[in-house]
């Protein structure tokens, strides 16, 4: 089971990024459970496999409208679809990527995979998943982690 | 090193992600650097850096293909004067002393601010 | 004025400059005193000599004139003449040197000859040198011819007797001449001679005059020397025994310091010099000379071994500045094995601090400094660990085996769904504190039933979690402001809740399997289940009666009470009701019993029963719906007691108080977070429980009213509406 510390150090990594790449914080929903191994997704999702110590996925999700902000506020002018998979992918990089200022070497990461516009496509490994919902001026989007 | 000396020194930005690409190609310090190629992984960037011979590189370290440090060494063998800015992720003091060891001269975490950028090249280039 | 003078003389007070004073000192003391003095005292001593000289020569003019005057009276008297000839001779001859002596320039001072100044020095006669050497030379002159006589100037004649002869006549034309010359000369020359000694005689005193300064000045700078001499003398002293102690306080610090502190040398050996402490942290001694590498292997993992080499590396390849080495410090908190003595290992946590010492910019050392961080880390560990032995906690195989099957497997559903419920009033989206604090409370009601349950059931493992989970909702309640990161703990307890209830939900469904192939013993334990409680209602209350006679009996046993528990009609609950009753009764029965039934001594005195009685009854009203009523013959419902907590907490305001009649009284005990006791404990105080009655109550669409009466009963009536078909009620929004 995952430990309040682990699952903070992802909620840091993501309103970090915000606020460092944003200059403009994001406020966090309250958490909750997926029990059925679907926590579904936005148009745009980041996916990072963990592998090591951990053995899971998390994954940013994220709609269209928050990324072109953020891509805006990042002062980005190409808000093409690709820019956006782009960021969707480094959002999720730099989340897991951060966490291993807690958890060591022995928590690999791979390289971000993008799934766009085909939410179905993103499942998670186990049934039990975090949600952890991620506001950011008007738009939602949810950090997932699911973890052995 | 005053600021209007104009694109004297060759940069390479080595990184899968395009929208850091261009964040660093807007850095500031641009004025200072000519970019010569950007690679989006260790194996194009090894390529690239033997036909360009660029003196500052920007290091992701999560790459497909050849990760980022195994890249960094391979680099400074080729050319032990290239100033490496490492821009990763990747927050473990481990990786970070790994990077440095096999050569690189900085170490910028993601996310960045602009200024946060600006002031690790800035500081990087003061070594050339 | 005196702030720049002390501007100006606090650089020279410093040891470095008192030096340079010294020196300045010394070579302003040659250059005003020694130089200047030598010259003066050889100008002094050369005009005493030229003034001793000049006294000699005063007299030749007059013995000049003198034997001139003898050779012409000799001669006009026939005499001897040759003494004054030889008289004058002498005298002239003196003199001549003399003038010589006195118009040849000196030769300069030693210092003028060092210095080659070219100038060859003034000759004694000064100025009157050339009018000395003209009258001189004229005298000399008319003195040659009687100078340069030789023989007699005599010739003896019989008959006119001695005579001058020839050479005679002609002398005594040249004495007369000289004479005659001399007259005008021979004064001339005293004069001179007496201007020469004036002028001499002021040059010796004024020489004279200036080396009184010279010496004077010697004597100042020569004291200014001595005093700085010996002030530098005992600043030295003073600097030698502040390096003393200086040293003392290194080898005190190094003794004395908590830090563990060594240098480490270009070859990664720790140097000669480190502090005691270094003993104590490593459990080893004799640190001098061993590498840094032996210093950390197998103590710490051969991983972090690696990276701290690779880092200390770094830090001598001077290459990588300073702040970069900072942030990569790999050391910043290790955690290291230690052989403890006897075998038995010990875990600690360092914190290793690098810093490079530079000696005149080149690097000499690396100074390490090590603290322990054990307590630091420790603390935060044994939060985790107090968090997971509360997840540690399962019932054992017996406490599930005594409850009745169709019992736990109600309870099972019931919490599952309050669990989804839970995490679904979780899930809502919110973004205002005003919304995050609504669910607070929600999620407060729905724990609450289940441990309510669990407790009634002596699922101690379930009911610790619940109240766990309470406390943070506690926690989260007394919050000044909310946000959803505040309840990542209450979702991390949801997790151990659901993965705990899932993992009793397994034994169940693994025991009923048992129970089949075994039927013999589980009929058995059931059999001394129901022998045990006479008072259950059967089955067809889905257990409720049994619960809550269960509840019933530990409440009374904790909170040292005596209670009899009277259910009736339950059978009477209709399905869509069955959790909402039970939830309602839990809480009821609960509250009856901690606020109501008074201790047996009290009672006894207030001439009750030790036993408190607590009736339940629920009754079919045909179509006005259902009735339950909860009543406990304790101590009743004091109005004072309600607005003296109510004042207290911040529900009330002293104004509105004072206008309550008692019904808005008693509308206080249903307010979340209300209780009238001053500590929580597992079954009271936390403000929940009647709240929990009347939103059940609300959401079923009826209505709670209290009656008491003070010192005699507490009645709960609730009036409900019959059923109606709903899609579903609580259990049904979006659940995972």
């Amino acid at each position: 089971m995952l430990k309040e510390a682990e699952i903070r150090t992802f909620i840091e990594g993501a309103t970090n990024y915000f606020e460092v790449s944003a200059q403009q914080s994001a406020t966090v929903g309250s958490p909750y459970l997926v029990t059925d191994g679907n926590p579904g997704a936005y148009e745009y999702t980041g996916v990072i496999g963990i592998s090591g110590t951990r053995k899971g996925i998390v994954y940013f999700t994220a709609p269209r409208g928050m990324l072109t902000v953020l891509l805006m506020r990042m002062q980005e002018t190409d808000t093409s679809d690709d820019n956006i998979k782009d960021l969707v992918g480094e959002v999720a990089n730099t989340i897991s990527g951060n966490a291993r200022r807690d958890f060591g070497k022995s928590f690999v990461i791979s390289v971000p995979v993008v799934i766009a516009h085909d939410t179905d496509k993103v499942t998670a490994p186990h049934r039990r998943s975090y949600v952890i919902p991620i506001n950011w001026r008007t738009h939602s989007a949810k950090l997932v982690v699911c973890l052995e | 090193m005053g600021a209007d000396v104009k694109a004297s020194l060759k940069l390479m930005i080595v990184d899968d992600s395009n929208i850091i690409r261009r964040r660093i190609e807007r850095s500031q310090q641009i004025a200072r650097l000519e970019v010569v190629g950007a690679a989006s992984n260790g194996r194009e960037a090894v390529e690239l850096f033997r036909r360009t011979r660029p003196d500052v590189v920007t290091m992701d370290l999560t790459m497909p293909e050849m990760d980022g440090v195994e890249c960094v060494q391979k680099l400074v063998a080729i050319n032990s004067n290239v100033l490496i800015l490492v821009v990763s992720a990747l927050a473990d003091k481990a990786t970070a002393v790994d990077a440095i060891e096999k050569g690189a001269n900085g170490f910028l975490c993601k996310p960045f601010t602009d200024r946060q950028l600006n002031d690790a090249l800035a500081e990087l280039l003061s070594e050339a | 004025m005196n702030s720049r003078l002390a501007k100006v003389l606090n650089p020279l007070l410093t040891p470095a400059g008192s030096l340079v004073l010294v020196v300045i000192l010394g070579l302003s003391f040659v250059a005003v005193v020694l130089v200047p003095g030598l010259e003066l005292a050889s100008e002094v001593a050369d005009s005493s000599t030229a003034l001793k000289l000049l006294g000699e020569q005063q007299r030749h003019p007059t013995l000049i004139r003198a034997a001139l005057e003898s050779i012409h009276d000799r001669l006009g008297g026939r005499g001897y003449i040759q003494e004054s000839v030889d008289q004058l001779r002498t005298s002239s001859s003196q003199l001549d040197a003399a003038m010589h002596e006195m118009t040849v320039p000196q030769p300069g001072s030693w210092f003028s000859l060092m210095a080659d100044t070219g100038a060859k020095g003034r000759p004694i006669a000064g100025k009157h040198a050339a009018a000395l050497l003209d009258i001189w030379a004229k005298e000399l002159v008319v003195l040659k011819p009687v100078l340069g006589f030789r023989g007699v100037p005599y010739q003896d004649n019989e008959s006119t007797g001695t005579n001058l002869n020839e050479g005679g006549r002609q002398l005594d034309r040249d004495v007369g001449a000289a004479l005659r010359a001399g007259r005008r000369a021979l004064p001339q020359l005293d004069a001179e001679f007496t201007a020469i000694a004036a002028e001499l005689q002021s040059t010796n005193l004024r020489s004279a005059t200036q080396l009184r300064v010279v010496m004077l000045s010697g004597l100042v700078i020569a004291l200014a020397l001595v005093v700085l001499v010996s002030v530098l003398l005992s600043a030295r002293q003073r600097q030698e025994s502040t390096l003393r102690l200086a040293r003392q306080q290194t080898a005190d610090i190094l003794r004395t310091v908590k830090d563990g502190l060594f240098l480490l040398d270009r070859d990664l050996l720790i140097g000669s010099a480190y502090s005691a402490s270094l003993e104590t942290l490593f459990q080893r001694k004799d640190f001098a000379g061993i590498a840094f590498e032996n210093l950390l292997k197998n103590i710490v993992s051969e991983r972090t071994l690696a990276t701290a080499l690779k880092f200390v590396k770094i830090l001598w390849a001077e290459r990588t500045n300073e702040k970069l080495v900072k942030t990569i410090n790999p050391l910043g908190e290790v955690e290291v094995h230690l052989d403890g003595g006897s075998g038995r290992s010990e875990t600690r946590y360092l914190q290793f601090d690098f810093h490079r010492v530079r000696v005149d910019g080149e690097m000499t050392h690396v100074l390490v400094s090590i603290s322990d961080v054990t307590t630091r880390v420790d603390l935060a560990n044994e939060l985790q660990t107090a968090q997971n032995q509360a997840q540690g906690q399962v019932d054992t195989l017996l406490g599930i085996l005594h409850i009745d099957q169709a019992q736990l497997q109600s309870f099972l559903n019931d919490s599952n769904a309050a669990m989804k419920m839970i995490n679904a009033v979780l899930r809502e989206p919110t973004r205002e504190e005003g919304v995050f604090r609504k669910k607070l409370d929600t999620l407060f009601r729905q724990v609450h039933s289940v441990k309510g349950e669990a407790a009634a059931l002596g699922l101690s493992s379930i009911e610790t979690r619940a109240h766990a989970f309470e406390d943070d909702l506690k926690a989260l309640r007394d919050r000044p402001s909310l946000s959803g990161n505040d309840f990542l703990p209450l979702v991390i307890k949801l997790d151990d809740l659901l993965t705990h209830l899932q993992s009793v939900g397994d034994l169940v469904a693994r025991l009923s399997h048992l129970q089949i192939v075994q039927g013999d013993v589980a009929h058995t334990a059931t059999a001394v289940l129901e022998e045990e409680q006479p008072l259950q209602t059967g089955k067809l209350d889905g257990g409720l009666g049994a619960t809550l006679q269960k509840l019933c009996l530990r409440v009374a046993g904790e909170n040292g009470k005596e209670a009899a528990l009277h259910c009736t009609g339950f059978d009477a609950v209709p399905a869509d009701y069955r959790r909402a009753i039970k939830d309602i009764g839990i809480q009821a029965v609960r509250n009856a019993i901690v606020h109501g039934i008074e201790a047996p001594d009290t009672r006894t005195a207030a001439g009750k029963s030790r036993a408190g009685a607590v009736r339940l009854s629920f009754q079919d009203l045909g179509e006005a719906g259902y009735k339950l009523i909860v009543e406990d013959d304790g101590q009743g419902l004091s109005t004072e007691r309600i607005k003296e907590v109510a004042l207290k907490k911040g529900f009330l305001t002293p104004e509105r108080a004072q206008t309550l009649d008692t019904k808005q009284i008693f509308a206080l005990l249903f307010q979340p977070g209300f209780s009238t006791l001053e500590t929580a404990t597992k079954d009271a105080g936390r403000g929940v429980g009647m709240n929990l009655i009347a939103e059940l109550s609300n959401q079923l669409g009826g209505r709670v009213a209290v009656g008491t009466s003070l010192g005699k009963f507490t009645r709960l009536t609730l009036t409900l509406p019959r059923p109606v078909k709903r899609a579903d009620g609580a259990d049904g929004t979006e659940a995972a």
